[in-house]
């Protein structure tokens, strides 16, 4: 497996991007609509660092757009813009195709408090439903793109 | 190259910190102080100021909140101003805090004022039953969006309140609530719905 070592500015900018992130515990814990988020928080970061592990590589300007878009939240006290960010940031460091790094990146939404305002009129506990299908799209798209790694894999092989 | 890009990434992470250090201490101007244009007297009505709950004072923190008891032409109607200062994440929409603490809205209306619209809310959890009006409003204009909000208050400061003053959250809840329409209660202080 290739080993990268990530520049020094990466390395201190996600605790960074996490420390400015720090006010998720609190909605997971008080906000009705955020029941169970935390769950889905801990699968979707395990999933970004096993894609890290499996292809780490480093990108610039996604790193640099993840910095910009905290920075706005940030200004602009604009909490999406901040987490959005974080997710940016941890996509940055994988070199995994583009489509399943964006698509992870929309299923960042599902740890967001932004989902339980969108669906709001369906009451706390669908929220909590809806929370968890985002995280089955996301096991569907790690265990698919496991599949192909194994299998290209397996075709280099023979 | 490789120790321009180098560079180029301490730069990048340095700007950034810098940036995200610095401006929550940012004083912004266009602060609108709203308190001393709604009156505590006024032909038919009579207010004074309540003490907010502690739950309350939780979720405002960072906040400017003003809430005041009012007797509107004999009934009684709570009326609370909040503003953003430090924190704008404080102000929240009205409608997700009450979906979330378990109530269940029977009907929303939208009422048309010179200024822009404010929002009617009925509202049942169990037994109990009230009603709302709330708006958003920057001396300007009176709107219900949540989303016009966010945006406003983004927008103002990212260009440090040149883009427009700070927005208000007017939110008036009945305390008898089948008393009377609130819209009713409403038309008797123009004071309030001007704002």
């Amino acid at each position: 497996m290739k080993r990268i070592y990530f520049p020094l500015p990466v390395l201190i900018s996600l605790p960074w991007a996490i420390w400015l992130a720090r006010g998720l515990p609190a909605s997971w814990q008080n906000a009705p609509f955020d029941q169970h988020s935390e769950w889905v928080f801990a699968f979707w970061l395990t999933g970004c660092f096993w894609m890290i592990w499996e292809r780490p590589h480093f990108d610039s300007i996604t790193w640099s757009v993840a910095l910009a878009a905290q920075c706005l939240g940030v200004v602009g006290q604009l909490n999406i813009l901040i987490y959005l960010g974080l997710a940016l940031m941890l996509m940055s460091l994988t070199g995994i195709q583009i489509y399943i790094r964006v698509i992870w990146i929309g299923t960042a939404l599902f740890w967001m408090p932004v989902i339980g305002w969108l669906f709001k009129t369906m009451g706390a506990d669908t929220v909590v439903w809806i929370r968890f299908a985002g995280l089955l799209v996301a096991v569907f798209i790690l265990t698919a793109w496991q599949w192909t790694q194994q299998t290209e894999r397996t075709h280099a092989i023979s | 190259m490789r120790s321009v890009k180098k560079w180029g990434l301490w730069a990048i992470l340095i700007i950034a910190i810098v940036i995200s250090t610095v401006a929550p201490f940012v004083q912004v101007k266009g602060q609108i102080a709203l308190n001393g244009e709604l009156p505590f007297k006024a032909p038919l009505v009579v207010g004074r100021l309540i003490p907010l709950e502690p739950i309350e004072q939780k979720m405002f923190s960072g906040a400017f909140v003003e809430k005041r008891l009012y007797q509107v032409a004999g009934a009684p109607v709570v009326v609370t101003l909040a503003t953003a200062k430090t924190n704008r994440n404080a102000i929240h929409d009205p409608l997700f805090c009450y979906r979330g603490a378990g109530w269940n809205i029977i009907q929303e209306s939208d009422v048309s004022t010179q200024e822009g619209k404010l929002r009617i809310v009925e509202l049942l959890k169990e037994e109990t039953r009230t009603s709302i009006a709330y708006w958003y409003s920057n001396g300007e204009i009176q709107y219900t969006s949540p989303i016009f909000y966010w945006f406003q208050t983004f927008l103002r400061r990212l260009t440090l309140g040149k883009a427009s003053d700070e927005p208000w959250l007017i939110f008036v809840q009945s305390v008898e609530p089948n008393s009377r329409s609130l819209v009713k209660t409403l038309n008797y202080f123009p004071d309030l719905m001007k704002l």
